[in-house]
């Protein structure tokens, strides 16, 4: 049994050989350039919010997103991660992508990525990267929790931000996209590739993800993706005495031209529980617009539904409310270089089964730099 | 005689003067100037930037192809004297996920299009000190046209392609140049007495080297970037 601690050591080796090996960059002819086998850009934020009664805590996040080319169209992909949490001040190390990715490029272009990968559910998972977001905070699918879905179940999420173990196969033209991908992770239950156990890791369930999306125009483009896999494994809940499985929709629209980019995510859950299904859906609305060179703003309105467990005598006599978070978040940004932006943003967020509305404010500065 | 003279005479002699200030300020090194020319040689492997669009729905359609680095390297005199200039028009194009060419010179007063030749948006802008500007994500055929009224470097990056840099190093005065595909340049009328020149490139640097220009009498300066030779 290798503890995570010396697994975390010896992944860290062997991504600093192959980040030494493909440094070893063949002769060019030095009057041409070429393109580079090493690609590394990284991003540190530091946000403060302060709650309505003066409460502040500060967050960081710090990561690298390095690609290696190992020639013959196949790379490597792996983007170490550092967060130290706003709410506990815990620090959290992940390395949060590491694939091995062969890409053909062509008027229709093949990726296949293998390892832990980038979550093929949805839009909002690709935006997880502090200078990728508009606003400061992050769409409420990917992190707040939904009111219990089983008696006596775990807890989930609509849409867990997560990169699991997997493989994923995409075909893609200027005007089309498909993808389908297998990994272990359920979207509603977070993975941590390194996990003291604390909270423990979610057991590992087969998805199976198909997707694609349409760009009728450019500048425009329509997606949607399908998942279906475990979520409960038999077990964990006093009623689960078999694995369940769930269906995970979304539907997302991507919108821009000019200095105006608008965004919008649909998300359905369907869970497999004794009495049924219960079903959760939320969506999100998020836009950015370019004032200046240096200024923007940006916004996200959401909202999330789900069924609540009010009372459960028995477990096949459960009695369910519907209740809703929903959440509003305007942005101020400032770009003082190409790589630093400040942002100061006001958000709103009515909890599941709470009737007022939490008010915060933040402040946030990204750095982001291309190294390589 | 004045007295005779018809409203187009004067003109003409009012024309004739403006002329001639002008002349005298457009080539302030004329007299008593020479041409310094030479070769530019990259003397290291450069790289460029390659995609990582590892946070995309859709694969890669483009594969950098090789670029003649001599392109985008700017030669040009240091601490000259400002003036004898006109506006001009230049062009970076936005093809196959890059900046074509990713360097330009060009004087004060100058406009540079961009152009996008890619069948999807790049969004173009500067944060730049001598210029500021972002112009937008725009379709493939359309083009947009910024005016630099400042010297200065200003580095140019698309909003949408991390990867995709480009320079436009803005002159107040008329001595610099763009070296041809074998490397060579020519700068005319350079005013005489000790001089620095430098070439520069947007990833090794600026290389300065001194130069004494002496009137009539050409003077050869050679370039290994990014180590001078001197």
């Amino acid at each position: 049994m290798i503890s995570p601690v010396r697994r975390h050591t010896r992944l860290v080796i062997a991504l600093a050989w192959i980040t030494f090996h493909g440094l070893q960059h063949d002769a060019v002819a030095a009057q041409d350039s070429r393109p580079s086998r090493v690609a590394v850009d990284s991003s540190a934020a530091v946000d403060t919010t302060v709650n309505e009664g003066g409460e502040a805590v500060s967050g960081l996040t710090v990561d690298a997103l390095v690609s290696i080319d190992l020639g013959r169209n196949v790379q490597i992909v792996t983007r170490p991660f550092l967060q130290r949490l706003a709410a506990s001040g815990e620090w959290n190390a992940q390395l949060w992508l590491a694939a091995l990715r062969y890409e053909r490029t062509g008027d229709v272009a093949v990726r296949v990525d293998a390892g832990y990968i980038p979550s093929p559910v949805g839009m909002a998972n690709l935006q997880l990267r502090p200078h990728t977001n508009p606003t400061i905070a992050l769409p409420a699918s990917l992190f707040s929790s939904l009111p219990l879905v089983d008696v006596g179940g775990p807890r989930t999420t609509l849409l867990g931000a997560m990169y699991p173990l997997g493989i994923s196969a995409t075909v893609s033209s200027l005007t089309w996209d498909v993808r389908a991908s297998v990994m272990d992770t359920s979207p509603a239950r977070t993975r941590r590739v390194f996990s003291d156990g604390s909270p423990p890791n979610p057991p590992r369930f087969a998805q199976f993800v198909l997707g694609g999306g349409v760009t009728p125009f450019v500048g425009i483009r329509v997606g949607a993706s399908v998942t279906r896999g475990g979520w409960e494994r038999a077990g964990e809940s006093p009623s689960a005495r078999a694995p369940r499985t769930a269906i995970f929709a979304t539907v997302e629209a991507d919108v821009s031209r000019g200095h105006t980019r608008v965004q919008a995510e649909w998300t359905r859950d369907s869970f497999a529980v004794n009495t049924g299904h219960v079903v959760a859906r939320g969506a999100f609305l998020q836009g950015q617009q370019t004032l200046s060179p240096r200024w923007f703003v940006a916004g996200r309105v959401e909202r999330l539904v789900s069924p609540a467990i009010l009372a459960a005598p028995d477990v096949l006599n459960v009695v369910r409310r519907t209740q809703h978070l929903q959440g509003f978040e305007e942005t101020l940004g400032y770009r003082l270089t190409p790589e630093l932006t400040l942002r100061a943003s006001h958000r709103m967020r009515r909890l599941f089964g709470r009737d007022d509305y939490d008010h915060v404010g933040a402040v946030s500065v990204v750095w982001w730099r291309r190294w390589i | 005689m004045l007295a005779v003279m018809t409203a187009p005479r004067w003109l003409a002699l009012g024309a004739g003067l403006v002329g001639c200030l002008l002349a005298v300020q457009e080539a302030p090194g004329a007299q008593g100037g020479a041409s310094v020319r030479g070769r530019v040689t990259i003397g290291i492997p450069v790289t460029t930037r390659r995609p990582a669009n590892t946070y995309s729905r859709g694969a890669q359609r483009i594969a950098l192809a090789p670029v003649s680095e001599l392109h985008n390297v700017i030669v040009y005199l240091k601490d000259a004297p400002a003036g004898g200039i006109s506006p001009a028009r230049a062009e970076i194009r936005q093809v196959n996920e890059t900046f074509v060419p990713r360097a330009v010179a060009v004087t004060v007063g100058s406009e540079v299009s961009f152009p996008n030749g890619d069948p999807f948006f790049h969004n173009v802008f500067s944060l730049s000190r001598a210029r500021t500007f972002d112009l937008g994500r725009y379709p493939s055929g359309q083009t947009r046209t910024v005016r630099f009224d400042r010297a200065g470097l200003v580095r140019v990056f698309c909003q949408i392609h991390s990867h995709m840099s480009a320079s436009v190093m803005v002159f107040d005065h008329p001595w610099f140049a763009v070296p041809d595909e074998n490397g060579m340049f020519d700068l005319k009328n350079v005013p005489s007495g000790a001089r620095r020149l430098a070439a520069w490139h947007e990833r090794l640097g600026e290389t300065s080297v001194s130069v004494r220009v002496e009137p009539g009498r050409p003077a050869i300066v050679d370039f290994v970037l990014p180590v001078p030779q001197q």
